[in-house]
C-alpha cells in the first residue's frame, strides 16, 4: 500500500473523530465550543506513559538459503519509552483510538555461518570490494527511532485491552556493522579469485549509512491491568519496509525490523 | 495465571515469525579446478593453477599431441571436455567447468609448456592478459621468450591480492608491480611500496611492497599466511654464477610498520627504506617430491646451493641508473650433480622488492625500485 495513503488515512481518522465531536453540537457558540474542546481531552480520554525492552532482530522474512546456521544471538538491551493518549469512542470505553509518541532502540548482535553470501565491502577511502563470502559473519545492529504509533484499542474486560495499528518511525541514530571471519571471499562472482580469511584476519563492514531513515509498520499488543494505574504490556511490531535502503544491494535479501516489546506502564 | 496466557501467546507469535527454519543447503555455486593430474614422467615441476589458467611444465621433446590430464574439481561441478579426455596440447586447450547449481561457469586455459627459464630480461615485453572468460586482468604481466623462442611468463607478483586495497577502480599503474616507460632502454619493471588502504590497516598489513619473483603466488593465502603465499623457484638447468643489471631507487618519506599490533607511521623521511634484490639456487626435490622455497625459509632451507643477494650498503638511493653485479655465494657446501642438473633437479628464483622488509609489511610508502636489463650469468656445463 502507498505510504502517503496510510498517513492520510491516519490523519483523516483523527480529524473525523474531532469533527464528529464538534458536529454533535449545532449551537455556534465559542464558549461551548471551547468547552467541547476541553471535554474532548478530559472525557473518555486516557493517558499513559510506558517503558519497554525489546527482543527481536533485523531479520529476513524466512531465512534465505545463504544462511546456513545462526551461531549466536544476543538481543542486547533495547529500551523504549512512550507517552500516548486514548480517545474512547463511547462512554462504555469499548473501542478507542490511540496516538502515541515513542523513543525506542531496536537492535541485536548475531553470528551466522553463510555460504555464497553476496556482499560488498566499502573502505573509508571508497575502495569497493564485491564478492561472495562463505564463512562466518558477525552483525551488530543498534538503531534508535522516534516513532508515532496509531492504534485501535479494544477493551475485552476490566483487566484486558488489546490494540493494533500502524506506526511511522524516523531514524535518529544508527549502527549496522560487523565483520566476516574464518572463510573465504570470491571476488565479484562465485568463480572469481579466492581469498582466505583465517585466524586473526577478519574483514569489517559498515552499512550504517545505508540504514533507512524512515520506517513504517504495524503493531499488535495487549495490556493487563495490575491495578487502577499500573499495567503490563506485550506488543509485537513488524516493519513493512526493509531496515536498509532499497537500492543497497550488498545484501541480497531484505531485512525487516521484527520485535517483541515487553514492559509496563502507568495510566493516569 | 492470565499473564501466562498472554506471555505464551506472544511467544507463540514470535516463534511463528522466526520459525522460518534454515532452508536446505543451496547447490555449490563454485566451479574450480582444484588439481590437475598429468603424466608424472613428463613433468619438470608442479603444475601452476591460477584462477583461470593452468600451466603444466613438461620436458622438451614431450609428445604433446596425445595428453589426457585428469582434473579434480569443486564438488558437484562438471567439466567439459571430460576429465581424462585425450587432446592435442600443441596449442592450449580450453575447459569449461560448470557449477553444481548450473548458474556459474568458468573457462580454464590449460597449457603444456616446454618453455625454459630465460636468462635475459629487458622488461620490454608486458601485456594485460585476457583471462579465458574474456575479461581483462587489472594489471600488467611481463612475459619473455626462452632460448627456443617459446613465450613464457616467468615473473609473478602479489598484484592479485592488492585488489583488496584498491578495489574495482584502479588502473594497472596503481598496482605495486607495474611498468615504467622510463627504463634504461625502453621500459623497465617498476616496483612501488603502496599503502594497502583501509583493509590493509584493519588486517595489520598496512603496506604492500612492490615485488616480482620467479615462482608462483598463492593468492588464497595472501591475507592469512602471506609468507607461505610466495612459492619461489622454477627449474633451471644451468649453474648460475651472478646476476647483473641496472637499478634506480628512491626511498619513500613515510615509513610504516606494525609494532605491538599497532600501525606506526614515521613521516619526514626519518627512516630511509632499502630495497632487496636476490637470487637463490636450490635442489628442487626432497626424497623425490618437488619442493619450492617460501617466505619462511628462502635463505635457510637445507636444499639451498647458493645465494646472490645485494649488499645492503649498495642498495642505496640514486637518481641515475646504477649497474650491479651480484655473485652467487655457495652455502651448505653443496656441489653440483650434473645428472641432476640436466634432469631439472635444481631451481632458481630471483626476487626484487621495493622494501627489504616488505614480507613483514614494513617499508616507506612510495619507495620505488626500477630494474632493467637483468641477466643471469651462468657456467656452461657440458
Amino acid at each position: 500500500m502507498n505510504l502517503n495513503k496510510i498517513i492520510l488515512v491516519c490523519a483523516l481518522s483523527i480529524v473525523a473523530i474531532t469533527a464528529n465531536a464538534q458536529t454533535n453540537d449545532s449551537i455556534n457558540n465559542t464558549k461551548i465550543e471551547s468547552n467541547q474542546f476541553k471535554e474532548f481531552f478530559t472525557q473518555n480520554m486516557d493517558y499513559q506513559v510506558r517503558a519497554h525492552f525489546s527482543i527481536g532482530g533485523s531479520a529476513p522474512l524466512g531465512i534465505p538459503e545463504e544462511i546456513r546456521s545462526i551461531d549466536s544471538y544476543n538481543p542486547g538491551l533495547q529500551l523504549g519509552l512512550e507517552a500516548n493518549a486514548t480517545k474512547w469512542l463511547t462512554d462504555d470505553k469499548q473501542w478507542g483510538v490511540r496516538l502515541g509518541l515513542r523513543f525506542e532502540s531496536k537492535g541485536m548482535t548475531t553470528k551466522a555461518t553463510v555460504k555464497n553470501y553476496k556482499t560488498e565491502v566499502i573502505g573509508d577511502g571508497g575502495e569497493r570490494v564485491k564478492g561472495y563470502f562463505t564463512g562466518g559473519v558477525k552483525t551488530k545492529v543498534r538503531n534508535t527511532y522516534l516513532t508515532v504509533p496509531v492504534s485501535a484499542v479494544y477493551k475485552i474486560n476490566e483487566n484486558w485491552n488489546v490494540y493494533g495499528g500502524l506506526y511511522v518511525s524516523a531514524l535518529i541514530d544508527k549502527t549496522f556493522d560487523g565483520y566476516v571471519y574464518d572463510g573465504y571471499l570470491r571476488q565479484n562472482t562465485p568463480t572469481g579469485e579466492k581469498m582466505l580469511f583465517e585466524g586473526d584476519n577478519t574483514a569489517p563492514y559498515d552499512f550504517s549509512n545505508e540504514v533507512r531513515k524512515f520506517q513504517w509498520g504495524t503493531q499488535v499488543g495487549a495490556e493487563w491491568k495490575m491495578n487502577k494505574n499500573f499495567f503490563l504490556l506485550g506488543e509485537l511490531s513488524y516493519g513493512f519496509n526493509g531496515v536498509l535502503n532499497k537500492d543497497f544491494d550488498a545484501i541480497s535479501f531484505s531485512m525487516h525490523n521484527i520485535y517483541l516489546n515487553l514492559g509496563f506502564g502507568y495510566q493516569f | 495465571m492470565r499473564i501466562n496466557y498472554l506471555f505464551f501467546t506472544l511467544l507463540a507469535i514470535v516463534g511463528i515469525t522466526f520459525s522460518s527454519c534454515i532452508k536446505d543447503e543451496a547447490l555449490n555455486a563454485e566451479a574450480d579446478i582444484l588439481k590437475i593430474i598429468a603424466t608424472d614422467s613428463i613433468q619438470r615441476t608442479s603444475p601452476k593453477i591460477e584462477n583461470t589458467n593452468i600451466t603444466v611444465y613438461v620436458n622438451t621433446g614431450t609428445d604433446l599431441t596425445k595428453q589426457a590430464p585428469e582434473f579434480i574439481i569443486t564438488d558437484g561441478a562438471t567439466i567439459s571436455p571430460a576429465s581424462k579426455t585425450e587432446l592435442d596440447f600443441t596449442d592450449s586447450q580450453f575447459y569449461t567447468v560448470t557449477s553444481q547449481d548450473g548458474k556459474w561457469s568458468k573457462k580454464y586455459k590449460v597449457t603444456y609448456s616446454t618453455a625454459k627459464l630465460p636468462t635475459k630480461y629487458n622488461f620490454d615485453n608486458y601485456e594485460i592478459r585476457i583471462n579465458s572468460d574474456d575479461e581483462e586482468e587489472k594489471y600488467f604481466t611481463f612475459f619473455d621468450y626462452d632460448e627456443a623462442g617459446i613465450k613464457t611468463y616467468p615473473w609473478t607478483n602479489a598484484n592479485a591480492a592488492f585488489y583488496f586495497s584498491v578495489g574495482e577502480d584502479a588502473t594497472p599503474y596503481d598496482y605495486p608491480t607495474t611498468i615504467s616507460k622510463e627504463g634504461y632502454d625502453k621500459s623497465a619493471i617498476k616496483l612501488t611500496t603502496k599503502s594497502t588502504g583501509f583493509f590493509g590497516n584493519i588486517l595489520k598489513k598496512p603496506i604492500a611492497a612492490g615485488s616480482s619473483f620467479i615462482g608462483q603466488f598463492d593468492v588464497q593465502q595472501a591475507l592469512s599466511n602471506s609468507l607461505l603465499a610466495i612459492h619461489l623457484g622454477a627449474p633451471f638447468d644451468k649453474v648460475p654464477t651472478a646476476i647483473t643489471g641496472k637499478f634506480k631507487y628512491e626511498s619513500g618519506s613515510t615509513f610504516v610498520e606494525v609494532i605491538n599490533k599497532r600501525v606506526i607511521e614515521t613521516p619526514g623521511k626519518k627512516i630511509i627504506d632499502k630495497f632487496d634484490l636476490y637470487a637463490v639456487f636450490f635442489e628442487n626435490k626432497t626424497e623425490g617430491k618437488n619442493i619450492y622455497l617460501d617466505g619462511t625459509n628462502k635463505f635457510d632451507h637445507p636444499n639451498i646451493v647458493s645465494i646472490a643477494r645485494i649488499d645492503p650498503s649498495k642498495a642505496i638511493e640514486t637518481d641515475s641508473w646504477i649497474d650491479f653485479k651480484i655473485p652467487f655465494v655457495n652455502i651448505n657446501g653443496k656441489s653440483i650433480n650434473i645428472q641432476k642438473l640436466k634432469s631439472d633437479g635444481y631451481s632458481l628464483t630471483i626476487v626484487m622488492s621495493s622494501s627489504v622488509d616488505g614480507d613483514f609489511f614494513k617499508g616507506a610508502l612510495e619507495s620505488t625500485l626500477l630494474v632493467d636489463d637483468l641477466e643471469i650469468i651462468y657456467e656452461k656445463v657440458k
